[in-house]
């Protein structure tokens, strides 16, 4: 069962990650377990592969589109039982308003799940007040602010001022074609990530020396509530 | 990236109508001012066949019916085999192969020296030339073996490439070195290129006839190869020098396939504009790509085998002007689909080498070769079903299956091209193309080991070798 979702990643077989996450619910497997050793298990293994140059953006998509597909049953779950995921961190995700391209901040997206990050997505067009919103609802540790184009990276600076008059503890990274080094530091952002790889470095980097959030422990059968 | 492409629609620099205007002229010339043959067996046979012979000043005169009756003789189709048959190379009417050129020195991109090639950089050559996939022959890289004796040589070149390459080699028809290229290529069991050259206007030499017996008592096809150069040995005009290289060839077919009927020939263009303001021969010039053009589109209108030895460039260095000349010809070159394009490796016209040049030509090849393979439109590639699945923006093709199965077959994956971003760039060390091609070609060496030749063949290499070395005098 969880060999058959760590499977159903690996291919990106979005069909069969349902199917075996539907199936481990209805027969009451650990959802955490479920999800840590099935479905992130196998997005960590092409994470790396991908680093390593072995896999490419296509493969890499569609196992992240198997672990989401999967993530919705298990999530579901976890919410149930009151269970928390262990993670290296949580990471609030948007492409800043007046912007809607989204395959780099997928990307990035992708690869903070592929390395422990949990990752909550507000999407596109996303304003000041819904990265706010968001940061201190889900008690965010880093939010991640995408723009492609250089006037929609005007808007990073709002939505960083936004953060640090609601007093979010949350470190801001920033990225996308048009940032540079230089902008991230006239904005006042914590880090900027190049590309995908180096936004998973600089998240790690910002988390500091704090490790897994709530360190994973001895999983709970469902069946001894 | 393949070994062998196929040009299904070739450039065609000139009309088809331009090309039978020029096929006329040639057929005039031939008859009305005729060509030099250095060689009086030759000329004895050209007369015994119909041509009219000078023989004082050596010039035969040929009739237009004995030109078309020599073409009808040249096959259509025909291969050189390599010591593996998976490295042939196959001279038809689309295939087309990159291979490597020689030089004479190297420049060491450590010191951006010049010294003078050694055994040990030829053995290298070979050995890159054998490791890269998109290379078809292995010419070893360099014309002079410094720590050898001058007249030896070239014997110690061609046994370096075959020693260290399962890849077909080139002999140049220089003194007596491609009677021993011959000998050498038979103790092994493969073909060899031999590519007599033309002395324009309108001429061939005692030498390079000798070359082209020699190749056809070795049941050899030849590479004709004309050097009439625009302006300087050709008229200043491309159509003008298209005629006279082609008059060079045409007369050197004739005498080959009276030599021996059936013989492969292999059109081969070298006709390089004289620089009038320097004097010197403009190898990386577009007009040089345009006669390399209608050299192929000449050579399919006869239905011949096509070659040339470039691309080249006049740049001292490996910079830009080296890039945009050979990139130029190359795509030239492999758009006109000359069937054997030899020029991987060197600058400044054929004489400086560098390994790391030969894996930036081979980049380059790489990317004409998926030109050549064309575009596929077909219901698996038009994909209505999928665009539609897909939809709108914000949607992307990125998660799909048809894009995992598509994206390697559809693009060229670079070897040393830099395409990551500027700051991941900068960390990976900040380094250009030639360092990077210079590092790929180390690996390579490191990596790649050619198959040896069984140790008895090995051992007539070295006494074919030393029989060379006696016969013309050398210890």
């Amino acid at each position: 069962m969880i060999e058959g979702l760590k499977n159903a990643v690996l291919d990106g077989d979005v069909d069969k990650a349902k199917e075996f996450a539907q199936v481990a619910v209805k027969e009451k497997v650990d959802p955490l377990k479920a999800s840590t050793q099935g479905l992130v298990a196998g997005i960590m293994i092409m994470g790396e592969a991908f680093g390593r140059g072995e896999i490419f953006l296509p493969e890499l998509v569609m196992s992240a589109d198997a672990l989401k597909a999967g993530s919705v049953f298990l999530n579901k779950e976890i919410g149930k039982l009151g269970l928390e995921k262990p993670t290296l961190g949580r990471v609030v995700i948007g492409t800043v308003a007046g912007d809607v391209h989204d395959i780099g901040k997928d990307l990035v997206k992708i690869l903070l799940s592929a390395n422990g990050f949990e990752v909550i997505d507000l999407g596109v067009d996303v304003s000041a007040d819904q990265f706010v919103e968001a940061a201190i609802r889900e008690q965010a540790d880093i939010v991640g602010l995408s723009a492609l184009l250089t006037t929609t990276m005007r808007y990073m600076p709002v939505v960083i001022k936004a953060l640090k008059e609601a007093n979010s503890p949350a470190k801001t990274m920033v990225g996308g074609a048009p940032v540079t080094e230089h902008f991230t530091q006239e904005i006042g952002a914590d880090g900027y990530g190049f590309d995908a790889q180096e936004a998973v470095e600089l998240a790690r980097a910002l988390i500091g020396k704090k490790r897994w959030r709530q360190p994973p422990t001895k999983p709970t059968i469902p069946g001894d509530h | 990236m393949a070994f062998r492409y196929h040009c299904k629609k070739p450039l065609k620099v000139v009309t088809d109508d331009d090309i039978r205007k020029i096929h006329e002229a040639t057929l005039q010339v031939l008859e009305d001012v005729g060509v030099k043959f250095e060689d009086e067996e030759a000329l004895n046979l050209l007369g015994d066949c119909g041509c009219e012979v000078d023989h004082k000043g050596m010039i035969a005169q040929f009739p237009p019916s004995l030109v078309e009756e020599c073409l009808q003789k040249c096959p259509p189709e025909f291969t050189l085999h390599a010591r593996n048959p998976k490295y042939d190379i196959v001279f038809d009417s689309d295939s087309v192969h990159f291979a490597a050129c020689s030089g004479m020195e190297i420049l060491d991109l450590e010191t951006m020296e010049r010294r003078p090639g050694t055994l040990r950089d030829a053995v290298e050559a070979a050995r890159l030339c054998d490791a890269l996939d998109n290379m078809a022959g292995a010419n070893t890289g360099l014309g002079f073996i410094s720590d050898k004796p001058p007249d030896i040589n070239l014997e110690w070149l061609y046994a370096t490439a075959m020693r260290n390459s399962e890849k077909i080699t080139s002999v140049a028809v220089m003194d007596d070195s491609a009677k021993w290229g011959i000998r050498m290529a038979k103790a092994i069991g493969e073909d060899i290129i031999i590519v007599p050259s033309s002395a324009s206007p309108l001429g061939w030499t005692e030498e390079q006839i000798g070359g082209v017996k020699l190749a056809t008592e070795a049941g050899l096809p030849v590479g004709i190869q004309s050097m009439a150069s625009v302006g300087a040995t050709a008229p200043a005009t491309i159509a003008g020098t298209a005629t006279v290289m082609n008059a060079e060839i045409l007369a050197m077919v004739v005498l080959t396939e009276l030599l021996k009927p059936g013989t492969g020939v292999m059109y081969s263009c070298f006709s390089m504009p004289m620089d009038m303001r320097t004097a010197t021969l403009a190898s990386g010039s577009m007009e040089l790509g345009m006669l390399v053009g209608i050299s192929a589109q000449l050579s399919k209108f006869y239905g011949m085998g096509s070659m040339v030895f470039l691309p080249m460039s006049n740049s001292k260095l490996f910079d830009e002007q080296a890039g945009y000349e050979k990139g130029m010809q190359w795509i030239l070159a492999g758009m006109s689909g000359i069937n054997l394009i030899w020029g991987a490796g060197m600058v400044e016209g054929h004489t400086l080498w560098s390994n790391a040049q030969l894996i930036v030509d081979a980049e380059m090849c790489g990317m004409v070769g998926r030109y050549l393979e064309g575009v596929s439109v077909m219901d698996e590639t038009l994909v209505g079903d999928l665009i539609k699945e897909v939809g709108h923006f914000p949607n992307s093709y990125l998660g799909k299956r048809h894009t995992r199965d598509w994206w390697m077959r559809e693009q060229y994956q670079p070897i040393v091209s830099s395409r990551e971003c500027y700051e991941r760039w900068v960390q990976m060390g900040a380094k250009d193309i030639l360092t990077r091609a210079d590092e790929k070609a180390k690996e390579l060496l490191e990596k790649h080991q050619p198959v040896p030749l069984p140790k008895e063949v090995d051992r007539e290499l070295d006494n074919l070798l030393q029989a060379a070395a006696k016969e013309k005098g050398i210890a």
